[in-house]
């Protein structure tokens, strides 16, 4: 009898779900035309500020309640994040060579498949062709990230290094930096330290080289004599 | 329709209305390694009526004993795939049918997540990853891994090695193909079974939100059609038939 009752309860539940969702199609396809025509006016414009009067869609869905996300529009939120990070650090932002709504959504895909393949690394071929197109797009550290954290990836350790490796002539050292503690924070790869603490050797901060290049829990003879000159160093400052 | 079947070729099957996806799904198939003496097709139907029309016309123009149905935005990740398929269907002749997420039970209001899934699902967006240090260039897949039976699976992947015509005259869209096949296997007697391997053998990246706009009047065309079998499992399903 219960088992019934709560059967039934289901059945009527996924009903009216389902007739809502059917209700709210038309107002969901109607302001997903308009977030599209917006984002197309910003991008045509280089007007890119105006992207975050669409925020209250996202990040105030009480407002809109018949809005229903679809993959595209929550793409335009991760997008639009992006943009605020890049504006308040003075960024070429990501979505800057981008003309429109369309060619924006393909830039965006392009880059998490060109990142896939660099986490993936399954052939060369792949790689050269992913890091080809990554290069060819303002991809700043912010955007990389977001990114990273938004879509479906598995391996960080390896997306976060190979990508370090494909951008690394084009971010400049404090991106680099940044990028390089966000990987560690992800996965503590020797290679990653040793990486970072020649970047704060090139700004002559010892301190920071030493402290980093200290984590190493078994350093090789090599690293042990870089702590070690290190160390020298830093008495003498 | 192909009158002889070739036993040593496989085809892939996709409906496809989206080229980026579609190159990118080829960028896997390239990476695929093929088993010796077996040739491959890639069939892509452009501007199907529904998923079942277009599944239909991509089988009747292969002689491929092996067909898998995919959708353009899924990217095999396993490079011994094929290998691996061929390696399940050999196993059992009366294996009609795998997939990659699976339920053992018809759900009671038809719609499938509302029952246990099995299988290898990624989950997106998730802020620990399932597999974070997943190697696929040294990974290989062992019938020892395991396979379970299902009643129903997913259809961002089916693999058959039997032809049986997809539900066109009902579906006219892009919702149920999947269950619909899955209970025209059971009940022509073939089991349908999902591999359960140590990594995901695929990425589904149809992002997180699913679009599911005329489901519910598939929806219920299935729990009509399909009323005595709601809430049965893979086994009493095929006890009955």
């Amino acid at each position: 009898m219960e088992t019934n009752q709560s059967l039934n309860a289901l059945l009527q539940e996924t009903e009216l779900h389902m007739q809502k969702m059917q209700t709210d199609k038309t107002y969901s396809f109607n302001l997903h035309q308009h977030i599209q025509q917006h984002v197309d006016f910003c991008l045509g414009s280089k007007q890119y500020e105006a992207l975050f009067d669409l925020l209250p869609y996202f990040e105030a869905p009480d407002s809109y309640p018949q809005f229903h996300n679809s993959s595209e529009t929550i793409k335009i939120y991760v997008l639009i994040n992006i943009l605020k990070l890049e504006l308040e650090n003075q960024k070429t932002p990501f979505l800057s060579v981008a003309n429109d709504f369309d060619s924006i959504m393909e830039q965006y895909l392009l880059t998490v498949f060109s990142m896939r393949r660099l986490e993936l690394a399954l052939s060369k071929e792949a790689m050269d062709e992913a890091a080809a197109y990554l290069t060819s797009v303002p991809l700043t550290i912010y955007a990389a990230f977001l990114i990273s954290t938004h879509e479906y990836f598995e391996n960080y350790g390896n997306l976060f290094w190979n990508l370090y490796t494909c951008m690394k002539s084009f971010w400049p050292l404090d991106d680099k930096i940044l990028w390089l503690m966000w990987l560690l924070e992800k996965t503590p790869a020797q290679q990653a330290i040793l990486e970072l603490a020649s970047l704060y050797i090139e700004i002559h901060d010892y301190s920071k080289a030493y402290q980093i290049l200290n984590t190493i829990s078994s350093p090789s003879k090599d690293i042990t004599d870089q702590i070690s000159s290190l160390k020298e160093l830093l008495s003498y400052v | 329709m192909c009158k002889t079947v070739n036993e040593h070729k496989f085809a892939f099957i996709l409906c496809t209305n989206n080229d980026i996806y579609l190159q990118e799904c080829f960028h896997y198939l390239n990476q695929l390694i093929i088993p010796g003496n077996y040739e491959v097709d890639i069939l892509t139907i452009h501007d199907a009526a529904s998923m079942a029309s277009g599944y239909n016309e991509g089988m009747s123009s292969t002689d491929a004993k092996y067909k898998i149905y995919m959708h353009q935005d899924l990217f095999i990740l396993n490079r011994y795939f094929l290998w691996d398929l061929l390696s399940i269907f050999q196993s059992d002749s009366s294996i009609g049918m795998i997939g990659m997420v699976g339920y053992p039970t018809v759900s009671i209001d038809g719609m499938m997540w509302h029952s246990n899934p099995l299988g290898s699902i990624p989950l997106y967006g998730s802020p620990d990853a399932a597999y974070p240090n997943a190697d696929y260039k040294q990974y290989r897949y062992s019938l020892s891994d395991g396979i379970t039976d299902v009643a129903l699976i997913d259809g961002c992947i089916m693999m058959t090695s039997y032809d049986l015509p997809w539900e066109e005259k009902l579906l006219k869209g892009w919702h149920f193909y999947d269950a619909f096949q899955s209970m025209n296997f059971l009940l022509h007697g073939y089991r349908i079974v999902v591999p359960t391997p140590k990594l995901p053998w695929f990425l589904h990246d149809d992002g997180i939100f699913l679009s599911l706009w005329d489901y519910h009047d598939y929806r219920k065309i299935f729990v009509e059609k399909y009323a005595p079998y709601l809430g049965k499992s893979y086994s009493q399903i095929r006890k009955e038939t």
